[in-house]
C-alpha cells in the first residue's frame, strides 16, 4: 500500500478512540496493508503496557465465584454464528464494509450528484445517524478544490485518483484534516469508486462547488 | 505485583502468566488457572473502566463480560502476533466501547483474528517480536513527558484527538504531531534497546 492513514489516526484506532465511520475505513485499509497492521500491532503493545501497569481497583468480594456463575450462564446460552462464511475475501469490497453494503459494489443505489459524479449514502449507525458517503466518479473528472473543517478519510475501492499528494489506488487511504486543501482528479481509465468518512463539513472554494456540497452533504 | 484488597492472600505477578502458562491454559482451559489471569487483569481492567466514568458496579459487570470474552476466545490468542497483555487490551477496549460508550466495536478489526493473508514474516521477525513486549515497556518509559501524556490520554482515558486537544488546551495539530513523535520515538527507543 502506498498511501496509508496518518500515524496519529492509527494510534487513535488502536486505542479505540475513532468514530465508527473512521474506524470502518481504517479496518478496511488494514485488511490489505501489512505495514499498517504492523504499526497497529505495536500500538496495541502500548495499550498492553498501559493495561499491565494500570493501578488496581479492588474487585468485589467473591468476584471470581460470581464470574464463574455468569460464565456458566453464558455457556448455556451460547449461540454459534458463523457469519464469516458470508464474507468474500476476494471482493473489491473490504470484509469490514461487507456487513454494511454487501459483498460487491453492485448493491449500492447510486443517485445523481453532479455531471460525472454519483453518490450513495449508507447509514452505519441508526442511533447516532452516522453514515458513509460513497462516490462514483467518471474517469478524468475533477472534484472541486476543497478544504475541511474537521477530518476526512477517503478509501479508494476501485480505480484511482490523484491529488497534490500523489496517486491513490484501490486500498489506499487519503487522510486529511483542517490544514489540508486538495483537488482530487480521477486518474484511472475506469470510474473511481471511493468511500468517505468526515467529522466536519468540507469547504469548497467556489460558489458552484458550494452548491455541490450542500447537495452532497459531505 | 498485583494486590487484590478483597482477597488479601492472592498475589499474582506477570511472571506467573508467562508463555508456558498461557500455552498450558489454551490446551487445558481449566478454571483454576484462569483465576490467575482473572486476578491479575481483572483489577486493572476495572480500574481503567472506573477512570473512564463507569461506577464501581458497572465496572465490575463490564470486567466480568470482558473476562467471559477472554475465556471464550483464548484459543485465538497467537503469541507470534503480540503479547498476551496487548491481546487482552484489545478485548477490553472492545467491551469498553460496546458497554460503556454504548457504541458498537464492530468496526474495530482484531488483528489477531484477521485470517486474510498477511505479509510473510521471517524467523528473525518472529524472534524480534517475541522480545518486543519488554522492549515496548522500556521504550514507553523513555518517552518525553508531553508525548507520553497524549498517548496515555488516548489509551487510558479513552479520549479522541479533539478531547485531548481540549484537555491539554493545545491545537489538534499539536496532538497529532505529539502522537506521531511518541510513536516514532518509541520505535527509535526500541532500536536503541535492541542494538
Amino acid at each position: 500500500m502506498k498511501n496509508c492513514p496518518d500515524l496519529a489516526t492509527i494510534i487513535s484506532y488502536s486505542s479505540g478512540a475513532l468514530s465508527k465511520s473512521f474506524a470502518l475505513l481504517v479496518s478496511s485499509h488494514i485488511e490489505k496493508c501489512g505495514h499498517c497492521r504492523k504499526n497497529i500491532e505495536q500500538c496495541h503493545e502500548m495499550g498492553g503496557f498501559f493495561l499491565e501497569t494500570a493501578e488496581n481497583t479492588a474487585l468485589d468480594t467473591n468476584s471470581y465465584a460470581l464470574f464463574l456463575g455468569k460464565l456458566e450462564e453464558s455457556e448455556d446460552k451460547e449461540i454459534h454464528i458463523s457469519g464469516k462464511d458470508a464474507f468474500d475475501k476476494n471482493s473489491e469490497v473490504p470484509v469490514s464494509l461487507q456487513r454494511h453494503i454487501g459483498r460487491d459494489l453492485s448493491s449500492l443505489r447510486w443517485s445523481f450528484l453532479a455531471p460525472g459524479i454519483k453518490k450513495c449514502s449508507v447509514k452505519i449507525d441508526e442511533k447516532e445517524n452516522k453514515h458513509l458517503t460513497f462516490l462514483k466518479i467518471k474517469s478524468k473528472k475533477k472534484i472541486p478544490e476543497h478544504s475541511h473543517l474537521g477530518s476526512e478519510l477517503t478509501l479508494v475501492l476501485k480505480g484511482s485518483f490523484d491529488d497534490e499528494n500523489g496517486r491513490y489506488m484501490a486500498g489506499d487511504i487519503a487522510d486529511h484534516d483542517h490544514t489540508s486543501k486538495h483537488e482530487p482528479i480521477v486518474s484511472s481509465d475506469e470510474d473511481c469508486v471511493c468511500v468517505i468518512a468526515t467529522d466536519g463539513p468540507l469547504i469548497f472554494n467556489s460558489f458552484i462547488a458550494n452548491i455541490f456540497q450542500s447537495i452532497a452533504r459531505i | 505485583m498485583c494486590y487484590i484488597d478483597s482477597c488479601a492472600t492472592k498475589y499474582v505477578t506477570m511472571v506467573e502468566i508467562n508463555k508456558d502458562f498461557i500455552k498450558k491454559f489454551q490446551a487445558e482451559k481449566n478454571k483454576k488457572d484462569f483465576e490467575i489471569i482473572f486476578n491479575f487483569y481483572g483489577p486493572k481492567i476495572k480500574a481503567l473502566l472506573v477512570r473512564n466514568g463507569a461506577d464501581i458496579t458497572l465496572a465490575e459487570d463490564i470486567m466480568h463480560d470482558t473476562m467471559i470474552n477472554i475465556w471464550d476466545k483464548i484459543h485465538m490468542y497467537n503469541p507470534d502476533k503480540g503479547s498476551f497483555s496487548s491481546w487482552i487490551y484489545t478485548i477490553a477496549r472492545n467491551n469498553r466501547i460496546d458497554l460503556l460508550r454504548k457504541k458498537s466495536s464492530q468496526p474495530y478489526t482484531d488483528i489477531t483474528e484477521i485470517d486474510i493473508p498477511s505479509d510473510k514474516e521471517n524467523t528473525q521477525e518472529i524472534v524480534e517480536r517475541k522480545s518486543l513486549t519488554e522492549q515496548v515497556k522500556n521504550a514507553i518509559n523513555l518517552l518525553p513527558a508531553k508525548q507520553k501524556k497524549v498517548i496515555e490520554l488516548s489509551f487510558i482515558n479513552d479520549m479522541t484527538q479533539d478531547e485531548i486537544a481540549a484537555e491539554l488546551n493545545i491545537p489538534i495539530g499539536t496532538v497529532k504531531s505529539r502522537m506521531r513523535l511518541a510513536y516514532q520515538k518509541m520505535k527509535d527507543n526500541l532500536k536503541e534497546i535492541t542494538a
